[in-house]
């Protein structure tokens, strides 16, 4: 790969490349020559394509100079040493697994009794390195390696992970937290995960990002999901790092006959944020919810790029983003629905509403109906407004400050998502969260 | 079902019935493009050297370019050196009645139904014809009513010759020469086309109207057409567009530019029904055109109005930029594919002034293996306070190999706007349906009434007996379809 001549690379890519052949030796799976290939088939991909541009459509309104104008070191060795124990979350009572710039730390993590037994779970090394020959094939499969270059760039340098399997029938009593944790300066974390529930298991999974410190740093993370017949996941992307962290997150799901899914990403933090998420229904009568809310301020900008390919009879899916863009901050919102030739009685819907609260804001929004078949139901709707000034005059009316009725207005918008979060200390965590940064947010001037 | 199989079966099989090819002794360049073919059409038309130029610039900028590739069409590349850029009927002399017109012509427009020889007899509805022939104007009727009201409606090569500053002034003033791949090709080319200009509070005195018709075998056609409505005049302008059959594509890039001036209102309808193709794709119009009007006067107002169901492949987003404040800006469109036609068409709204609206209806028909997408952007920057959109874009689904798209785009940079877009894909109803067969219709009939209904809110914009035609169009177009 290092013999490619540099003026075939695409720009940005150099430094990346370069690392590759500083640490490829020290990599999850570089004992194990299957990964060690794919990881170089990889690498040569990304060298080709480099990092999206806003000329290709799928970016267009997210400049990515930030993330691309500087280099970030992937970690290996010598993570970020914060005590984990400061990032939980009051009354979540859950299995925790935690990274440390990407890297899995089995340390503090409940690897050995996760899900009461009934998962079987590896750090993605000793998966690749050891792990059944067999079963190695599917890792990665749905992982949309061509897509574009962060998942090529994760495709090579994933610096760590886990791989779990759900037994089939198992219902795991308690939520399965994944802490990544990023704080070196101009640290790159890029962890790769996998995960299997078996035909008719249940479980809930929390993604968590948070920062150890106030640098930037550059999360890169691929995550796929398989889900068996009749398996049910409850998955949350909770993103609260600091205002200068950089992430791509990347999830990827494919679903069997009748199976459940939902995700639910709420983003109050990071500098600039993008959000793939992909779902597949593959079977008939499968269900996928997808559900979005983002409180943007200063010079946030968050991209959440949704993609629902109905591929199978009689599935349903349901997908539903808020957002509030304060200040100077950018929301971009792509939704697509993609109904495939053979999936008549498909119901498909998606909303996306946003408020904008400042002259500096920003919103770009794209629903995407894509259709195939004849016998389907689908609708999206969007809508960008300002506060309704009738609920503003009414709250004011009854001796509310304009200051306190503006958040409680906005914090009525998004909590029709917050809702939806089934994990009672989880939701209550983020609604004060979200309360905080609101009020918060007030003492800043600029505000119409 | 099966009562009306056979029925259905001769309907769907029928020819196109407006394919035919008139046999006129056409002055037509070979095929090709060059800085020398562009010098020909503008020494043959005896332009100025401004036009010239400008036509230059525009090949010049179009060689850098591109076909655009991010539409959701699929057609082979177009060879542009092996179409013939200038086809003129050899008579040139201007006519005052259509007594003069050759006889041939108006045979052509008889077996397309185009009453141009009993307009004059048509109590009431009063609809001068520019009628465009390939590319040179051979018939233009009412000049004397609208030349009495002070509006100038004339060929565009005309205006050039009386009216040299206007068209100076506005000619690519909305579409620029070097805008997009297909529009700067017709900046470069353009043959012929309509000019209007409406003086300051007049009120057109009837509905103004262009036949377009492609005809010579393999020829091009690049109309141009510049309407200018001052100062709190009105200005309603029908275009409707049918060509004989053909076995090789032919290529349509036409360009329109309206312009409104403040408290101005243009109401601009189209009616398309160019050829298709048949079943299995073959043959077809291309019909990539840029069309694009300018809302620059307060309170000033752009209606777009277009009913498709021809070509093999479209590609046509007529935008308004809303610059005055106070501008509205409509679309409202009915968008047909059957059999292999491909559609992608929707409009731009870019809302600059204050106090700015927007609507945007599109209805969108696949039947057969037809692929329609809707592609629109509703843009509201800094300054345009209050800015308000309403867009709404539904498919009707019919048959299993169809394909129905939206791709709306929405970039809102004004904490005062309100925009709002909805979106609903479906099958005709089966509930629908059986209420209808119960009541006593027929499969065909509560189909076409449902389909109607589906579009009515577009054709009620549609001028009186516009509407009339394009509720046919559709029925003809789709019947057969279900099944």
């Amino acid at each position: 790969m290092q013999a490619l001549p540099d003026h075939l690379l695409a720009p940005g890519t150099g430094h990346y490349i370069e690392q590759f052949g500083q640490l490829n030796h020290c990599l999850p799976g570089n004992r194990d020559q299957w990964s060690r290939d794919q990881r170089k088939t990889s690498l040569a991909r990304f060298g080709k394509i480099g990092f999206p541009t806003q000329k290709d459509e799928d970016w267009r309104y997210t400049p990515l100079r930030p993330i691309t104008g500087k280099s970030f070191d992937l970690v290996t060795d010598d993570p970020v040493a914060a005590d984990a124990g400061k990032f939980g979350i009051p009354d979540l009572d859950s299995y925790r697994v935690i990274f440390r710039d990407g890297v899995l730390d089995p340390n503090p993590s409940d690897l050995d009794q996760l899900g009461g037994g009934h998962i079987e779970v590896q750090p993605v090394s000793s998966f690749l390195d050891d792990g059944p020959e067999a079963r190695k094939s599917g890792f990665g499969e749905i992982i949309g390696a061509e897509e574009h270059g962060f998942t090529a760039l994760n495709s090579a340098l994933f610096n760590g992970g886990v791989v779990m399997t759900l037994q089939a029938g198992a219902v795991v009593d308690k939520p399965i937290e994944l802490i990544f944790i990023s704080g070196r300066k101009l640290a790159m974390a890029q962890p790769r995960n996998r995960i299997v529930v078996e035909r008719g298991s249940k479980m809930q999974v929390v993604e968590r990002y948070v920062s150890a410190g106030p640098h930037p740093t550059l999360t890169n993370s691929a995550t796929e999901i398989v889900l068996d017949e009749g398996a049910e996941a409850d998955y949350y992307i909770i993103q609260t790092q600091a205002k200068a962290a950089y992430q791509v997150c990347g999830v990827w799901v494919r679903q069997a006959a009748a199976s459940r899914f939902s995700c639910r990403t709420v983003t109050l933090g990071g500098a600039l944020v993008r959000n793939n998420l992909c779902a597949e229904l593959g079977g008939a009568d499968a269900h996928c919810d997808m559900y979005g809310a983002y409180s943007l301020s200063g010079r946030q900008h968050v991209d959440n790029h949704t993609t629902m390919i109905h591929a199978a009879r009689n599935c349903t899916s349901n997908e539903l983003y808020k957002g509030v863009l304060d200040q100077r901050s950018r929301g971009v919102f792509r939704g697509r629905i993609k109904v495939e030739p053979d999936a008549q009685k498909t119901d498909a819907q998606q909303a996306n509403n946003t408020l904008i609260l400042s002259r500096d804001a920003e919103i770009d929004t794209k629903p995407q109906l894509e259709i195939y078949a004849d016998d389907v139901k689908c609708s999206h709707g969007a809508t960008i407004g300002q506060m309704d000034g009738q609920a503003l005059f009414y709250l004011r009316s009854r001796g509310i400050d304009r200051q306190e009725a503006e958040s409680l207005l906005t914090y009525a918008f998004v909590s029709d998502v917050l809702g939806q979060i089934e994990i009672d200390s989880l939701r209550r965590y983020l609604e004060k969260v979200l309360g905080e940064q609101l009020i918060h947010e007030d003492e800043h001037p600029g505000r119409e | 079902m099966t009562t009306t199989e056979k029925d259905l079966t001769s309907l769907v099989q029928r020819e196109y019935k407006e394919g035919f090819v008139t046999d006129i002794d056409a002055d037509t360049l070979p095929p090709g493009l060059n800085e020398a073919v562009i010098r020909t059409i503008s020494a043959k038309k005896e332009e100025p050297e401004f036009l010239l130029q400008w036509r230059l610039e525009a090949y010049r900028r179009w060689l850098e370019m591109d076909a655009p590739q991010w539409p959701h069409l699929r057609y082979p590349p177009v060879d542009f050196q092996n179409i013939s850029y200038y086809s003129a009927p050899k008579q040139k002399k201007l006519l005052d009645s259509l007594d003069e017109v050759d006889p041939k012509l108006l045979e052509t427009y008889t077996k397309l139904g185009i009453p141009i020889d009993e307009q004059k007899a048509l109590a009431g509805v009063k609809v001068a014809v520019d009628a465009v022939f390939d590319s040179v104007s051979v018939a233009t009727t009412f000049k004397k009513t609208l030349s009495e009201a002070g509006v100038i409606f004339c060929p565009l090569s005309e205006a050039l010759k009386d009216h040299p500053g206007l068209v100076r002034k506005y000619l690519g003033s909305v579409v620029p020469a070097g805008d997009n791949f297909y529009a700067a090709l017709n900046s470069a080319v353009f043959s012929e086309g309509s000019f209007v200009y409406i003086p300051p509070g007049v009120r057109c005195p009837m509905e103004l109207s262009t036949y377009f018709r492609i005809n010579a075998m393999n020829t091009g056609q690049f109309e141009r057409t510049l309407i200018i409505a001052d100062q709190d005049s009105y200005v309603s302008y029908l275009e409707g567009c049918t060509a004989p059959q053909r076995d090789e594509n032919q290529l349509h890039a036409a360009v329109v530019e309206l312009v409104a001036l403040e408290g101005a209102e243009i109401k601009y309808s189209t009616v398309q029904n160019w050829y298709p193709g048949d079943e299995e794709g073959r043959g077809g119009i291309y019909n990539f055109v840029t069309k694009r009007g300018a809302c620059q006067g307060k309170g000033s107002k752009i209606s777009w109005t277009q009913v498709e169901t021809g070509s093999a492949i479209t590609w046509k987003y007529p935008s308004v930029i809303l610059q005055g404040d106070h501008s509205i800006g409509e679309f409202y469109s009915v968008a047909l594919t059957n059999n292999c036609q491909q559609a992608d068409t929707g409009t731009k709204m870019i809302h600059i002034g204050q106090n700015t609206k927007s609507t945007i209806i599109s209805k969108g028909i696949s039947a057969g293996r037809g692929q329609n997408s809707y592609r629109g952007l509703v843009k509201v920057l800094k300054g345009a306070e209050k800015a308000r959109n309403y867009s709404q874009c539904d498919s009707l689904l019919m048959g299993d190999r169809c394909g129905a798209h939206t791709f709306p785009y929405m970039e809102v940079k004004n904490p005062s706007a309100v925009v709002e877009h909805e979106a609903t894909t479906s099958r005709i109803g089966e509930d629908q349906l059986f209420y209808c067969r119960q009541r006593g219709l027929s499969e065909e009939d509560a189909v076409s009434m449902i389909v109607n209904g589906f579009c009515k809110e577009v054709f009620k914009e549609l001028p009186m007996e516009f509407a009339v035609e394009a509720q046919k169009l559709l029925g003809i177009s789709l019947e057969g379809a279900v099944g």
